[in-house]
């Protein structure tokens, strides 16, 4: 495969010009990510409506790679004015894409420019950064403070 | 930068010669020639290194120090062997002075529990360097934990180097161990041994050397530094990986506890009472790596029928090559500026996140390293979560860092332009 299927374009904007790059102010929910084999570092923020148990807003910061980076810009855009409910269930839809051997039109659907994710499924640890963002907005949700994907730091010197 | 490209250069290595010794470097990865400059996570073996292991298994594999039939006859003498030449490789005075260890990480790990922790006491300190390796700051901070002994860190400027008269400052009469890198694996940065353990041993603080980045490179000889332990990885310097020396000052070894306890490291037991073995096998408890230690004295002797002043030549002009052509590049800013460098190149290129380089520079065949390299609080010193890094051994040439500057350049405009 060629590596601009794993960086398409929508990726890359997203990683050069982040969509709700910030702190938010008046967040009700925050939770840091840490990807140890990336050194992906991220807070992710949400402005939820209790009563409606809807997500007003969405924003993040930190530091990571370009699949983390746009993930993380994509996910802000895409949970907005979703319940939680709906944004945990845009975050399983991501996850069964990404870890589908093959890409078929009803896991892409629903999911709008997040299918552009889809090129890291043949990168097992890049998978862990595309879902970074989304595993620390469910920590997030859950009241954890932070978020790590699994694996480890497995090369030196 | 000058208008010399690499292929006007006129080669004093016979670099081919050497490369076809390393069966790897004819592979290629996303149907492009492998480019490796990864060397300082682990180098590549010749035939040589994978001959003498291969052969071990299949003419002469038996334990040593063990039966009295002709294969652990033929085994031991093999592993004694591969003692002997690391012993002249690294220039100790006794072979009783080499101990194998699974690699310089256990060498440090040794150090710390059976010579330092029986010694410390709190409110005594260690001294390393904001260089190191994570594998010679974590086994020095459980031995604080232990004894409640205190770390103190030598600092660095912001070229990367260990600001002596800072690093002397901290020694004194309360400092009972020092540990120091030879060469940063980070930032390639050759710290001066020699005159900081002259310093420490001024005040008679013994001096720890990590040295698995400094054989690959350089002649290394613990005579000469006076290093009073010094650590070797053989994966780094050709070798197979799990295998590794600690270099021991003999009187040291002699007074220190064994580290771990076993077959081999003993002369007699009874429930009541262990007599331990003469060195080296006082530490050498348990069945060694045999196979890796024959294979890591072949590396050894590779690395000399090489010719260590022309390998260290080679690589200074790749290193001057490659530093010359990476100034020249817009967006790109090197992290590690030393007077006195190995062949490694850290960098950072603007608006582009490590990682996604790498996974470019994969793209086009092209090996390199990014992230913290275990030194994080490098990493923390000038800010960045990370660094790319090229590491060249002498079996890289000059047209494999035009072709790694052309994939970096792409790589830059993809993710910034």
């Amino acid at each position: 495969m060629s590596i601009s299927d794993l960086y398409r374009s929508a990726v890359l904007d997203h990683n050069r010009e982040p969509c709700n790059f910030k702190e938010l102010e008046g967040a009700t929910h925050e939770a840091r990510g840490l990807n140890a084999l990336c050194g992906d570092d991220l807070r992710v923020f949400l402005r939820i409506d209790a009563r409606s148990e809807r997500i007003l807003e969405a924003a993040f910061i930190g530091t990571a790679g370009a699949i983390t980076m746009a993930s993380a810009s994509m996910m802000t855009e895409a949970v907005r004015d979703r319940t939680i409910t709906e944004a945990l269930a845009l975050k399983e839809a991501l996850g069964c894409l990404l870890r589908a051997p093959e890409v078929t039109p009803e896991l892409a659907e629903g999911l709008g420019e997040l299918s552009a994710l889809e090129g890291v499924r043949r990168y097992p640890s890049r998978i862990r950064a595309a879902l970074l963002a989304w595993e620390t907005l469910a920590a997030a949700l859950e009241g954890e403070p932070i978020a790590t994907t699994e694996g480890r730091d497995s090369t030196h010197g | 930068m000058s208008d010399a490209t690499a292929t006007e250069r006129k080669p004093s290595f016979e670099v081919d010669r050497w490369r076809a010794d390393f069966p790897i470097l004819d592979r290629e990865v996303h149907g492009k020639p492998l480019i490796y400059l990864d060397n300082a996570a682990t180098a590549q073996r010749p035939e040589a290194v994978i001959r003498a292991t291969d052969e071990f298994y299949r003419r002469h594999n038996a334990n040593i120090h063990r039966g009295v039939h002709t294969l652990s006859e033929e085994a031991t003498e093999a592993f004694e062997q591969a003692r002997d030449t690391m012993r002249a490789f690294i220039g100790a005075v006794s072979r009783r002075e080499v101990i194998f260890t699974r690699g310089a990480t256990e060498g440090v790990n040794l150090v710390a529990q059976a010579y330092a922790r029986p010694r410390l006491k709190p409110g005594d300190e260690i001294v390393i360097t904001h260089l190191e390796h994570h594998s010679n700051i974590v086994p020095w901070q459980l031995v604080c934990e232990q004894t409640g002994a205190r770390l103190k860190v030598a600092p660095i400027n912001r070229r990367g180097e260990v600001i002596i008269e800072a690093y002397e400052k901290l020694l004194g009469p309360q400092v009972k161990m020092v540990g120091m890198i030879h060469v940063s694996n980070a930032l390639g940065t050759i710290n001066p041994v020699r005159e900081m353990i002259a310093a420490a041993h001024a005040q008679d603080i013994p001096v720890l050397v990590d040295g698995a980045q400094a054989t690959p490179h350089m002649k290394v000889d613990v005579a000469d530094l006076d290093c009073d332990f010094y650590c070797v990885a053989g994966h780094k310097m050709f070798g197979p990986t799990g295998i590794g020396v600690l270099y021991g000052r003999e009187s040291l070894l002699d007074a220190m506890p064994p580290w771990h306890g076993g077959g081999e490291m003993i002369k007699h037991v009874t429930f009541e009472e262990t007599i331990y073995n003469d060195l080296p096998g006082k530490f050498e408890a348990g069945t060694p790596n045999i196979a890796g230690a024959i294979g890591l004295g072949a590396a050894a002797r590779y690395m000399e029928a090489v010719g260590i002043r022309e390998i260290a030549d080679h690589e200074a002009a790749l290193l001057a090559y490659a530093t010359e052509r990476l100034e020249a590049m817009d967006g790109v800013e090197i992290i590690g500026t030393a007077a006195h460098k190995a062949s490694v190149i850290s960098l950072q290129v603007a608006g582009a996140h490590p990682h996604d380089i790498g996974t470019i520079l994969d793209h086009a065949g092209i090996a390199i390293r990014t992230g913290h390299h275990c030194a994080m609080p490098v990493m923390q010193f000038f800010e960045i979560p990370g660094t790319a890094r090229l590491s060249m051994a002498f079996y890289n040439t000059f047209e494999e860092i035009d072709r790694f500057v052309a994939a970096l350049e792409k790589a830059r405009q993809l993710l910034t332009a």
